[in-house]
């Protein structure tokens, strides 16, 4: 067999069946955002079950006027169903409601015709009687408030018909429209700018983000194979073997990688099945996140931008794992290795956080300079430069990653070459200074 | 040619004291020859660096006539390492662990499947060899190892306590079968212990090391008489003045 597949096989088979790997990385993401995911879907249906039903509430009419009669009248015809209680104080209405196990009640106070035949505000009160703190407790209550507020627009139009019959009330009650336009990159899309981006978000962003994940993922997995043959005395009998030390490290890089693509799709299945679990919202929710296709055709990334990001990712993912590899080789066990990876995380994130946050290049020099010098910028600094058709910043950005993904393979080819891998024994614990059988081999 | 041939040794980690001074001394070979010394020696280093894991701080070594630092790839083809602590993956199953080695070493299938073939035989672990790693014994690990390094058939096997962790019957069963593969297949064999009797009923010729220096070589018998005494222990002892 080819070393290097027996290698990668040991290596896969090895990792794979860690428990901490396989529950951590494979399996956790999946159960998590799996349960999370039903746990939502469950609430939303049955948010939309006790949205769906017909609304029953109590109502205690004191001002048993021409507008309250009006008002319970119209919650009729809009099928609500209404128990008028017969206790004359608020206190014994709140006690009656919930003897009938009805979640709201209505009072219409004494004075409110009277109030809207003169002009002056009228009041309305509602009481909502919950059994514990969910969002099921809430719905009947937003529920009320919509009825309510049909009611005023009703009474509102009706009123302005008598006041000013000349006017149409529909303009008095809504006399602006707005219509919100993006320009982007030059063309003009018929949307706000923050439905525009959850439109990137969910799509174009979803690709570096994945990645991203995966790069953290296998970072995790390559640190803990390097030092786990540390820490298990492995190390030793691999690198006598006939195989050339480089795919040693190559082993290590596809290995983890495997793992990290198995984690991912763990991942992402999971989180697929957690976004899915909203599509059991009640949809006028949704309304405003809708996106048309027209949007869609100005923010899709053409096909050599796909090959342009791939290429990117896949060099920053040799370039970290290589980095992993050899900095968890300086390690003396597991734990030390995934404190010393921490180091790597803060170049890994930074260029992550502001070009998903701020625009790049409106942040000071200094900071500019930084994002531009971290090689994992580019994947992500790419994706806006291809939206717009500028090809200058991917392309820079795959010849300086290429230079550093080399650099990189060649420096830890180079310490696999020598005999540090073996004798490094850095031990991150806190406070406490390296033992001399930590500096030196044995015997 | 010598199988090894270690000339004005020295090694010297992170600028301390010599791990090893000035150390010289040739196997020849088909011959098994073993180092023997106190724990701090230079025992351990010695057949690291003739491994090609370290390497000298001055003097040279020459294994089957290649420099450990100039030739290590070649080297590592023709020698099989037992490391005295040898780890062994623990999510392996002991036949996928003699499975990877075996498929590193061997050109074709056939060699990958009778290497593996005599392994499964040396390791005496017979059904347990389809178990997990991490469910074996420290002896049990031990034999795998062994096996591991002999089934390759190197032109030079270098092991260091061989036998560590074993009980009496397995240690016994772990020395013929070196005995065996020398005789049968012309290994040469450098070899590293504290057991005394491993030493004298394996070893054709030992050298004794104390401070990472040599104190004296030869066979064991010749040894005996040379310090009049009964056992290696003995010769040791009155080797290095302190009885």
């Amino acid at each position: 067999m080819n070393p290097l597949k027996a290698l990668v096989v040991k290596e896969f088979k090895d990792l794979l069946r860690e428990p901490q790997i396989l529950i951590g990385i494979v399996l956790a993401p999946i159960l998590m955002l799996g349960l999370m995911g039903g746990i939502l879907s469950t609430t939303f249906s049955s948010v939309r079950e006790a949205t769906a039903g017909r609304l029953s509430i109590a109502v205690l009419d004191l001002d048993r006027g021409v507008y309250s009669s009006n008002f319970i009248d119209t919650l009729k015809r809009m099928n609500v169903s209404i128990y008028e209680v017969e206790s004359k104080s608020i206190d014994e209405a709140i006690l009656e409601a919930s003897s009938r196990n009805l979640k709201l009640l209505l009072i219409v106070p004494e004075g409110f015709s009277g109030n809207v035949t003169l002009g002056v505000k009228a009041k309305l009160q509602v009481y909502s009687n919950i059994e514990s703190f969910s969002l099921l407790s809430t719905i009947p209550s937003s529920a009320i408030q919509a009825y309510i507020a049909t009611y005023e627009h009703i009474l509102a139009y009706s009123l302005l018909r008598r006041v000013a019959p000349s006017i149409d009330p529909s303009f008095v009650l809504d006399p602006v429209s707005l219509d919100e336009y993006t320009v982007i990159q030059g063309s003009v899309v018929k949307a706000p700018p923050s439905i525009i981006f959850q439109r990137f978000f969910g799509q174009s962003l979803m690709l570096p983000f994945s990645m991203f994940i995966v790069v953290i993922v296998a970072m995790q997995i390559a640190a803990t194979s390097m030092a786990k043959e540390k820490e298990e005395r492995t190390l030793e009998v691999l690198l006598t073997l006939p195989v050339k030390r480089i795919y040693i490290l190559m082993g290590k890089l596809a290995g983890s990688i495997l793992i990290a693509i198995i984690g991912s799709i763990s991942y992402l299945s999971g989180f697929a099945f957690y976004l899915s679990s909203f599509s059991a919202i009640p949809q006028e929710e949704l309304a405003g996140l809708d996106v048309r296709a027209e949007y869609v055709k100005v923010m899709e990334i053409p096909l050599q931008g796909y090959i342009v990001i791939g290429a990117l990712l896949t060099l920053s993912l040799i370039a970290f794992l290589s980095i992993a590899v050899g900095l968890s080789a300086l390690a003396d066990d597991v734990r030390s290795a995934q404190s010393l990876l921490g180091i790597v995380f803060i170049p890994l994130i930074i260029p992550f956080i502001f070009t998903l946050f701020v625009d790049v290049n409106t942040l000071p020099v200094a900071l500019k300079i930084l994002v531009y010098a971290i090689p994992l910028s580019y994947p992500m600094l790419s994706i806006n430069s291809i939206l717009s058709g500028d090809y200058f910043t991917p392309i820079v950005g795959i010849l300086y990653l290429t230079i550093f993904t080399l650099a990189v393979l060649y420096v830890s080819a180079w310490f696999f070459e020598s005999e540090k891998i073996l004798t490094a024994k850095i031990k991150v614990r806190f406070m406490k200074k390296p033992e001399a059988s930590d500096m030196y081999g044995e015997g | 040619m010598k199988a090894v041939e270690v000339v004005n040794l020295v090694k010297v980690y992170g600028g301390g004291i010599p791990a090893i001074d000035n150390l010289t001394f040739a196997v020849e070979p088909g011959e098994i020859y073993g180092l023997i010394g106190p724990n701090g020696a230079g025992k351990t280093t010695t057949l690291r660096i003739v491994a090609t894991l370290i390497k000298p701080t001055s003097g040279s070594v020459r294994v089957l006539g290649f420099d450990v630092v100039d030739q290590a790839e070649y080297i590592r083809r023709m020698i099989s390492y037992l490391p005295e602590e040898a780890g062994v993956y623990g999510n392996l199953t002991g036949y996928e662990y003699l499975r990877f080695i075996a498929d590193i070493y061997a050109k074709s299938g056939d060699e990958s499947e009778s290497m593996i073939e005599e392994a499964l035989e040396i390791s005496g672990l017979g059904s347990r060899i389809k178990d997990r790693v991490k469910s074996y014994s420290r002896g049990m690990r031990r034999r795998l190892q062994v096996a591991r390094t002999l089934m390759v058939k190197p032109k030079l096997a270098i092991l260091d306590e061989p036998t560590s962790g074993l009980d009496v019957y397995h240690a016994h069963y772990i020395r013929r079968c070196i005995r065996r593969y020398v005789d049968e297949y012309g290994l040469t064999v450098l070899i590293s212990s504290h057991n005394m009797l491993e030493i004298e009923y394996l070893c054709d010729r030992i050298l004794l090391i104390h401070r990472g220096r040599s104190i004296d070589d030869g066979p064991p018998r010749i040894l005996k008489e040379k310090y009049s005494s009964n056992n290696m222990e003995e010769v040791f002892l009155k080797a290095v003045g302190l009885t």
